[in-house]
């Protein structure tokens, strides 16, 4: 971690309850009721990232109860020298990336392949099934149904590195400076690998909408004759 | 003069491009790249004014997540109900309310048996002392 960004972060009012050292204190205690608060807080944060980094609910689920777990046995391992959210999710990340390697592995993650892959077919057969018929144009199902879908699975083909980043970056809103306290790398290493995994997440999106597009426009071609 | 970005370049930072991220020189690269790309414009279009990240967050906005239960159950059995344990878990102990009633049983017991003494022992004192006469 680079020491300025340590000292800002220690040096940094405490305006938020969870990161006050009175709270921090009792999570040392082991008090549950401030660490039920901790995972009230988080919750939904560390399952957003965990899920995105395993593409798999059910696996992001368990793992972001193990993100929790670690936090109330490691807590007298925080020093405080970064923000206890930071902490947070520097264990979410470290895991996620344990867990993506045990499962591939294993070779378990065919359930996230099969999400991902059903998310690119789904909107297809509908069209083919005749849902499509209720939207009033098919490039408008395609732009609001399936562009969501097409992101997933381009951010699913990105390397752990690079989606680490990007989703701090964009689900987290942290900066380029807390990215690099969260994963070890330098802030310039940060900058780069986001643009980097935007390009390719973005170029990937441009081949899919086109393909879909050009199939979804042939279907009405082949339907109107 | 830097040289004009292509395309797999540009596209990679139309996202920092929108929110203003980027130095006078490399937003003035990008800015002239789209001024004449289409394949930028059908990008910015698929994914609207939020670009990548509104994408990213609605998906994960939908998705609906409990993790404290989970997280306590696991705290309770890896600690052997050190933490969370049962009487967290279920609130007040039954013990007291239990010695509570065992108490009020006895003592309504008791004072049964107290008052049938004593309306036993009631009688035969005064059949005795009529009886002389």
């Amino acid at each position: 971690m680079p020491a300025s960004a340590g000292a800002a972060a220690a040096s940094m009012p405490a305006s938020d309850p969870l990161e006050h050292p009175a709270f921090v204190e009792r999570l040392r205690a082991r008090d549950t009721r401030a660490f039920d608060q901790l995972v009230r807080a988080y919750e939904r944060r560390v399952f957003a990232l965990v899920v995105r980094m395993l593409g798999n609910p059910a696996e992001a689920q368990d793992l972001a109860q193990e993100v929790f777990v670690q936090v109330f046995r490691a807590i007298d391992q925080f020093r405080g020298d970064s923000k206890l959210s930071t902490w947070v999710f520097r264990i979410a990340v470290n895991l996620s990336k344990n867990r993506a390697l045990y499962l591939s592995r294993r070779g378990g993650n065919a359930e996230q392949e099969d999400a991902a892959e059903l998310g690119e077919r789904v909107p297809l057969g509908a069209a083919q099934k005749g849902t499509a018929a209720q939207v009033a144009r098919p490039d408008e199902l395609v732009e609001g149904m399936q562009v969501e879908q097409i992101v997933q699975r381009a951010i699913a083909e990105l390397e752990d590195s690079f989606r680490e980043c990007l989703l701090l970056r964009e689900v987290e809103d942290m900066s380029y400076e807390e990215i690099a306290e969260v994963t070890g790398l330098p802030v310039g290493t940060v900058k780069s690998r986001i643009h980097r995994a935007r390009a390719q997440v973005r170029l990937f999106v441009e081949a899919r909408l086109g393909e879909v597009g050009g199939k979804v426009a042939r279907g009405h071609k082949g339907g109107g004759k | 003069m830097s040289a004009p970005l292509e395309h797999e370049e540009a596209i990679g930072l139309l996202d920092a491009w929108v929110r203003g991220e980027l130095s006078q020189e490399e937003s003035a690269r990008v800015e002239e790249h789209v001024g004449g790309c289409a394949r930028c414009e059908a990008q910015m279009e698929a994914l609207g004014d939020g670009g990548l990240a509104a994408v990213m967050k609605g998906g994960i906005a939908a998705q609906e997540t409990d993790v404290l239960p989970g997280v306590q159950r696991k705290l309770r059995l890896r600690s052997r109900g050190k933490f969370y344990g049962e009487r967290q878990r279920k609130g007040p102990s039954p013990w007291p309310m239990l010695i509570g009633s065992v108490v009020v049983l006895v003592g309504l017991a008791a004072a049964y048996f107290l008052m049938g003494q004593v309306a036993g022992t009631g009688a035969p004192p005064a059949t005795s002392t009529s009886a002389p006469k």
